[in-house]
């Protein structure tokens, strides 16, 4: 657009300007610019008061401008452009009438949806002052998730009564407890009520008449196997109550969908999704993959969405990865943690089952709140496919009472334990205490004797009302090579069964080894459930070599289960944890998010939208597949991210380089933006392919600033835009433009529109023009001076051109 | 009594040992294996389950997967064959989690059924852990 703009000033006014070379418009910068930024057509002005009556009609009159309203007590008023005027236009003519006191474009505000939750401000990885969140708030503003939408949460069950979890937990709508019907078999006698072809089956899938029929599911309404299953299912126990004994997977639910913007504590990436609790994996964290498999069919069956499987090892199984592509051909997906050794799945040892070869896998590594990969992250280039957040983060915990416990600082054995045995010399001892002074050992204040088979038993142990019973305790001390320590659990004091303990994440039975400081050890109870005669037995043996050492010492032993009340403070219900399983739930959640937007979408669409969706780090490029991680907004917008670092050269009269970072996963290529002169208006100038990060813009114009954005794309879907920038084009003969001083300067007197100056606020090629003033120095063209000497002229200018106009006219281009 | 049930105890932990020594993944050449890595950073124990490292799967079961169309007589047969008892079916894929009878090892028992074409596959009921 061809303009001139006329510029005059009153000679007492005289000002010398520097106008920069580079161009670059500070408040362009914008680092995470929305689509829109503001209402197009429109601007809120304010005049200076004198005018403020006279210039409505001015602009109306003059520009096409008209008032939609006045803001009389502050002065502003709200007005409509014509329709081939660009907001960008606009604020051009209004910034350069002196009658404006300021002007601006109608900003859109967002009602950028922060929840009221209490810790919000501790889920860095939903929202962080640094960005290296997954932009929860951003995606919240165009859902904040669905109760349609399932997820399964395959793990160590989930404390479902927790009060931040409650409402969002999956309720089995087809199951009663009891039979439902009371016809006294599964479901609707008669009928195949699940769809697999089977009439009223039993446990082992024999119908009515088959030989060996039982009817020991008449109280499945379901009849999908399992009785009463009313929110999901104990796969480790084998019981309709999949609360958890750990703590991993009420965290893992937790980030995933715990109810948002309920006042209290945090909030899921899913405000509002529902939470199957599978339990599989028992008080430690340890389960088998037949469980496993058996929590992924119920999960087909009924009806989940997505599965979270923030779980583990480094073994191949064919039926595992089945079951997985059964849950591919149900249309589910299935996040996988990538594991915590620090460890390349592309290696010939891989982790499973993130690495399985099915496309409705997605694999997870963490990241930190730098945005590098959490330094225990697995990664892979081929076999990991996003990271998410990782460290630190904060989710819930479940609430838990203890039943029994002694911590044996009562100096007395007689009172809570029987002992007995061959060697037997149980007592309590001040050698040793975790808290304290006291433990408990085999043979106080003497190494043990070769040949022992002792024990020390507990009273009874009531856990009759209880759910998710677990045994921890601490021990200490040293054994010999073939002495070995166990734990035995009866629920009538005759039968004992052994234990499995974890110790330091490893398990067994049996024990041996030392240890000069006191570790924790837990062993899971859950079978013990329900049981008012429990009773705990810690046995030692030695053989019958004469090497002998002082033994082990225990100390703090608990017998804890469930919750039943939730307590104030309830921060006691939530905590930091670390791991990919902490970065999993953030993409079933994200996952949620946009099956809640778009409920249509398979699985593949869904992992699609995901890893599209991701911003390239380069802690985590060449490491994981994408390079990313994952961004909630982008990925609900279906849009890749923006290109980020976009610098600008001019390198000649003529050219522009351009240079940014890829920051995008699987765009197709990048569409760049110019516009001359920061007035004027954005066109796509040029695509390149993917993977790009440069572009040469040629044949421009010397001596002019233009400015670029540049934006990746995926079929019909651009990114956000990177933060402008811009450069100058030199001029074209090889003089004059050294150092580039240039200065405009102006003077006058009388000036009917106001005494004031103005200057050129784009670039040097201003051109002097004499209206009224014959003499020749008015004549000088391309003026390019140091400040100071233009300084000088301007005085001389002044002091001559007294009572004479001087006017500039300013070369502009289109 | 007390003699028999520490005898019981030790044959218990003689079976432990055996399985950990054959463990498949322990006799592969020139793999790296991940270390566990500590992520809150305290000290390791050096406390050791007896006989080395536990198993990464449970000891006793194994997941078998016949073809599809293999008719019960023939799982029946398999079954007394090798050795085993159903101690759960999965009711779509043919799939089926048996308990090892005769207290041969997973591996064993694994290589017993590889030899019926009937079976698609068996491997061991592997352990996974939470991360």
């Amino acid at each position: 657009m061809k303009r001139l703009a006329i510029f005059v000033a009153v000679i007492s006014c005289f000002l010398a300007v520097p106008v920069g070379v580079s161009g670059q418009n500070g408040h362009s910068k914008r680092s995470r610019a929305r689509e829109a930024t503001y209402v197009p057509g429109e601007l809120l002005v304010k005049y200076k008061p004198a005018v403020r009556a006279a210039a409505a009609g001015y602009f109306r009159s003059r520009l096409g401008i008209y008032t939609i309203k006045n803001f009389r007590k502050i002065g502003v008023q709200h007005v409509k452009l014509p329709k081939n005027m660009s907001v960008e236009e606009a604020l051009e003519v209004y910034r350069s009438d002196p009658d404006v006191e300021y002007v601006e474009p109608n900003y859109y505000r967002y009602a950028t949806a922060i929840p009221n939750d209490s810790f919000f401000s501790n889920l860095w990885g939903l929202n962080s002052v640094g960005d290296t969140d997954i932009d929860a708030p951003e995606a919240w503003d165009i859902t904040q998730g669905n109760s349609n939408v399932v997820v399964a949460v395959i793990d160590s069950g989930v404390d479902y009564d927790h009060p931040d979890l409650a409402a969002n937990i999956w309720a089995n709508s087809d199951e009663q407890v009891g039979d439902a019907n009371s016809d006294g078999f599964p479901g609707v006698q008669g009928v195949d009520d699940d769809g697999d072809g089977l009439i009223d089956e039993d446990s082992q899938y024999r119908q009515p008449g088959d030989p060996g029929y039982i009817n020991d599911l008449a109280d499945d309404d379901d009849e999908n196997g399992y009785v009463d299953d009313i929110r999901g299912w104990d796969f480790v126990d084998e019981d309709n109550d999949p609360i958890d004994s750990d703590d991993h997977g009420t965290h893992v639910a937790g980030t995933a969908a715990a109810v948002g913007n309920n006042n209290i504590g945090i909030t899921g990436v899913s405000w509002t999704a529902k939470i199957m609790p599978l339990r599989f994996l028992n008080a430690y964290g340890s389960g088998s993959v037949a469980d496993g498999i058996n929590a992924i069919d119920y999960a087909i069956d009924k009806g989940a969405n997505i599965i979270n499987a923030s779980y583990g090892s480094y073994t191949f199984s064919a039926a595992e990865r089945d079951a997985i592509s059964r849950a591919r051909n149900a249309g589910i997906l299935f996040v996988a943690a990538a594991g915590n050794d620090s460890w390349n799945n592309d290696s010939a040892t891989k982790h499973y089952p993130s690495s399985y070869d099915l496309n409705n896998i997605i694999a997870v590594a963490a990241t930190d709140q730098n945005d590098s990969r959490a330094f225990f992250s697995n990664y892979g280039a081929t076999s990991v496919d996003v990271a998410a957040p990782g460290a630190n983060i904060f989710s819930s915990r479940p609430g838990r009472q203890t039943v029994w416990s002694d911590n044996f600082d009562d100096g007395d054995i007689a009172t809570d334990w029987a002992t007995g045995g061959t060697n037997n010399f149980w007592d309590v001892t001040t050698e040793y205490g975790r808290s304290g002074s006291y433990s408990l050992t085999d043979y106080p204040n003497n190494n043990y004797l070769d040949g022992t088979d002792s024990w020390a038993q507990t009273q009874v142990i009531d856990l009759s009302s209880h759910v998710g019973s677990k045994l921890t305790f601490w021990l200490r001390g040293g054994l010999q090579s073939n002495d070995y320590f166990f734990v035995q659990g009866s629920s009538d004091g005759n039968i004992w069964t052994n234990l499995t303990l974890e110790i330091s994440g490893s398990l067994s039975i049996f024990w041996t080894g030392s240890t000069s400081s006191f570790v924790k050890a837990t062993a899971d109870l859950g079978s013990y459930d329900g049981i008012n005669t429990f009773y705990l037995r810690f046995n030692f043996h030695s053989d019958s070599d004469a090497n002998v050492a002082e033994g082990w010492f225990f100390d703090d032993v608990e017998v804890s289960a469930a919750a039943s009340t939730y307590l104030n403070p309830q921060d006691q219900y939530y905590q930091y944890f670390n791991g990919t399983s902490m970065a999993t739930p953030h993409v079933s959640g994200l996952a949620a998010l946009l099956l809640a937007d778009d409920p249509d979408l398979s699985a593949t669409q869904v992992k699609e939208r995901i890893l599209n969706g991701v911003e390239v780090k380069s802690g985590l490029a060449g490491m994981i597949l994408t390079g990313g991680r994952i961004n909630a907004y982008n990925s609900i917008r279906s849009v890749p991210a923006p290109p980020s670092s976009l610098s600008a050269a001019a390198t000649s009269s003529s050219r522009i380089n351009l240079t940014w970072s890829d920051s995008s996963y699987g765009e197709d290529g990048f569409k760049i933006e110019r516009k001359t002169g920061a007035g004027g208006i954005y066109s796509q100038i040029a695509v390149t392919p993917a993977n790009t990060t440069s572009y040469a813009d040629t044949g421009l114009d010397e001596l002019t600033t233009y400015h670029y954005q540049v934006s990746a794309y995926v079929g019909i879907n651009s990114s956000d835009f990177s933060a402008s920038t811009s450069a100058t084009t030199s001029e074209k003969s090889g003089g004059g433009g050294g150092g580039g001083g240039c200065f405009i300067v102006t003077a006058g007197f009388g000036s009917h529109f106001n005494c004031s100056a103005h200057f050129i606020g784009e670039h040097q090629s201003a051109k002097i023009v004499s209206r009224w003033m014959p003499y020749p120095f008015l004549g000088l063209d391309y003026i390019a001076l140091h400040t100071t000497v233009a300084q000088r002229i301007c005085f001389g200018l002044a002091f001559i051109a007294i009572p004479c106009f001087i006017t500039f006219r300013r070369r502009c281009r289109s | 009594m007390r003699r028999t049930i520490t005898l019981q105890l030790l044959v218990i932990f003689f079976l432990i040992i055996s399985c950990a020594d054959r463990h498949p993944e322990a006799q592969e050449k020139g793999v790296s294996h991940p270390k566990a890595i500590d992520i809150q950073g305290g000290d390791q124990p050096k406390l050791s389950p007896v006989g080395g490292e536990t198993g990464n799967y449970v000891a006793g079961e194994i997941l078998v997967k016949f073809r599809n169309g293999t008719s019960g007589q023939i799982k029946t047969a398999i079954k007394k064959e090798v050795h085993l008892e159903t101690i759960r079916l999965f009711s779509k894929p043919n799939l089926y989690l048996m308990r090892i009878l005769d207290g041969s090892s997973v591996e064993n028992a694994m290589e017993r059924l590889g030899k019926f074409k009937e079976v698609e596959y068996a491997e061991p009921n592997y352990i996974r852990t939470i991360h």
